[in-house]
């Protein structure tokens, strides 16, 4: 690299590499919440990173993705990420000062200007790391806890991804979770399952996360 | 104690002539010098008799050659005629003759003469081991023998045989049986000029601790002359046990290497490593197992099923998997033990890098770039990780077949730590359990294991 930028973060972790052609910094463009079930996520295009929780409580924890727009099954708070290259607020965080990265492909990668708060990622589950079921309140997930909270506004700060989430209601999740609030201070759990009740004796068939999820907190 | 009957016709040899009352051995090839063989306290008959037409009668020869004894002297029976005798402890060989009543035909003396020689054996066999491993050898030997002659051809033998369970070995000169250094056959054998014997336990010869050796002396009325446990002097208990499990060669470094920063809970595997030098068996048990016993560690032989243990045979090879640690910065150890030797990878989980707010994970850098919002917040920083789109866009696959490939910048087959999927299927009704993802160079591609197409979108990200 005789040009551009490369910040590297603590542990090794990815900031910035200006010589990448098409690696973009997420930047927030749409939060809010939704009410009741099925409430509708705003602002949402194809390719944004989807995240959000419970508002309160605990409760099975799902989006309906292929819907459109996307919804949540209960009353949720979500955040939309936008690739910086779809993103067009610049006065987010000061309109006229900040630092603006251009990528090898001269796209913008990052833009100070355009977020004023940051989705921080505590944790990533590679593909099938989570076993899958019907994990509810009081049930002991094993190798499906995705995060145990270290206190209550931990808990009510975590958001998990959603992107790959269906909710199809009590007999079906694929990629959704369950908020646990009556547990110390807090944890959530995988909840991925088909319930096919007493046909052919099957009864519940956990299935596993096929595709990576993240969980993490907002600034 | 056996009773041993020994019936015969009287030989036409005229008495009062050279070679009168030839001897009637027992057997010409295995008893020459000897009618019978027997122990203290057999009773032996003699059942004699003069042969057809000129049955008549039988004498018991007194006179001094052959100098009968322990039998009344001058006894004349008829043919045939039984006599009898339970050895002592105090004879060694007993010899009697016999002549018949029919005189000889020249007029001198009688037709037909024959005399039997009964000679008491005894010993006591021991064993050189009380357990012999299979292919090994165990060395049997003979004290206090007696009543044998010196051996000549094949005869004035005792006999070493070998029972499981009670039951005959008779298997021979093959891994299944027994080998003897002093015969081709099933049964050792000992003389006097060499009372020991060497027995080699063949290689697949059945383990057991019910084994049994038995010395045995040569008696030609009975059934089985040589091994017949009528004929039993004494015998030995002993093991047969398998060899100890060697092996196998180290494979650790098939393994291949560690991991590091690996996301939490992610699913290691290992390299395939090949196993050899496994003997006693060649085919042995390996198990997989983690150092803290979480993890879900498994084998796969050959490429076979995963599972806890199975069996793998040298040539063959052996891949761990387990997951890594659900919490950051820890690592966690995959082995697989054969035999007591052991292969390993660790799996360390990345750092918790903090997502700011509440988050007690943080990182501590002191370098790089942040950007802080209106509230002095960092939104962005070294210590946080921060998601950064690297591509979307929608995939599909037909069933039973893969999508094409979806070109992702940075992805390489195994950096799940910093480069990532999400998927989505939006085919109805769904089917997401029958989805493989297959991270590759730069890209990936979705295989589909259901009968039906199927489609839906993905977002790829780096972190």
């Amino acid at each position: 690299m005789t040009y551009g930028i490369n910040a590297t973060g603590a542990n090794n972790t990815y900031q910035l590499n200006s010589t990448l052609t098409s690696t973009v910094h997420f930047a927030m463009i749409n939060q809010g919440t939704t009410t009741g079930s099925n409430g509708q996520v705003a602002g949402y295009s194809a390719g944004d990173l989807l995240v959000g929780r419970p508002t309160s409580g605990s409760g099975g924890f799902g989006a309906s993705m292929q819907s459109s727009p996307p919804t949540l099954n209960v009353a949720g708070t979500y955040k939309v990420l936008r690739p910086m290259t779809n993103s067009t607020a610049t006065n987010l965080n000061g309109s006229d000062y900040g630092i603006q990265v251009k990528n090898a492909s001269n796209n913008v990668m990052f833009d100070s200007r355009s977020f004023s708060n940051g989705f921080g990622i505590k944790k990533i589950f590679a593909k099938n790391a989570l076993a899958g079921g019907y994990n509810y309140y009081g049930a002991v997930p094993t190798g499906n806890i995705v995060h145990t909270s270290t206190s209550s506004s931990d808990y009510n700060s975590t958001y998990v991804s959603l992107n790959g989430s269906y909710w199809g209601g009590t007999s079906t999740a694929f990629n959704a979770f369950y908020f646990d609030s009556s547990t110390g201070t807090g944890r959530v759990l995988f909840s991925s399952f088909i319930d096919f009740g007493g046909f052919l004796g099957l009864g519940t068939v956990p299935i596993a996360n096929f595709s990576e999820l993240l969980v993490g907190d907002f600034i | 104690m056996a009773t041993y009957t020994y019936t015969f016709d009287m030989t036409a040899h005229q008495t009062g002539t050279a070679g009168h009352y030839p001897l009637k051995v027992g057997s010409a090839t295995y008893s020459t010098t000897t009618t019978m063989w027997a122990k203290t306290g057999d009773v032996v008959n003699y059942v004699v008799s003069e042969p057809s037409p000129d049955g008549d009668s039988v004498n018991y020869n007194n006179n001094t050659d052959p100098d009968p004894d322990n039998v009344p002297a001058s006894v004349t029976r008829s043919s045939p005629s039984t006599w009898s005798r339970t050895i002592q402890a105090s004879d060694a060989s007993i010899q009697w003759g016999y002549f018949g009543t029919t005189p000889h035909s020249s007029g001198s003396g009688r037709k037909y003469s024959n005399k039997v020689i009964t000679s008491r054996v005894a010993g006591t066999l021991a064993a050189g081991t009380s357990s012999v491993v299979q292919g090994s050898t165990i060395a049997f030997s003979v004290s206090g023998m007696t009543g044998l002659p010196a051996a000549s051809g094949s005869s004035n033998y005792f006999y070493i045989s070998i029972r499981k369970g009670g039951t005959m070995v008779h298997t021979n000169n093959t891994a299944a049986g027994v080998y003897w250094d002093s015969s081709n056959n099933q049964l050792g054998k000992v003389h006097t000029g060499d009372t020991s014997t060497t027995m080699t336990a063949g290689s697949s010869l059945t383990a057991g601790s019910d084994y049994t050796a038995h010395l045995c002396h040569y008696n030609p009325t009975t059934s089985e002359p040589f091994y017949n446990p009528v004929n039993q002097l004494s015998q030995v208990s002993f093991s047969v046990t398998a060899p100890s499990a060697s092996g196998p060669s180290a494979f650790d470094s098939g393994l291949g290497n560690d991991g590091i920063n690996l996301p939490l809970n992610q699913q290691v595997t290992s390299s395939a490593a090949t196993i050899s030098g496994m003997a006693n068996p060649t085919s042995q048990t390996v198990t997989a197992s983690t150092n803290d016993g979480q993890g879900s560690p498994q084998v796969s032989v050959a490429g076979g099923t995963y599972a806890t243990s199975a069996t793998v045979t040298n040539g063959q090879t052996v891949t761990l998997r387990f997951n890594a640690s659900g919490s950051n910065s820890t690592t966690r150890t995959g082995t697989l033990t054969i035999n007591g030797v052991t292969g390993s990878v660790a799996a360390t989980t990345l750092a918790a890098t903090g997502g700011g707010g509440t988050s007690s994970g943080g990182g501590n850098a002191g370098y790089g770039i942040s950007v802080h919002n209106a509230s002095a917040a960092t939104t962005f920083g070294p210590n946080l990780r921060s998601g950064h789109a690297i591509a979307s866009g929608s995939w599909s696959a037909n069933g039973n077949s893969s999508s094409a490939t979806y070109t992702v910048e940075g992805m390489t087959s195994s950096n799940r730590d910093t480069i990532g999927v999400i998927l989505l299927n939006t085919t109805s009704p769904f089917a997401g359990w029958t989805l493989n993802i297959v991270y590759g160079t730069n890209g990936f591609y979705v295989q589909n294991l259901a009968s039906t197409a199927v489609s839906g979108t993905f977002v790829a990200l780096r972190y």
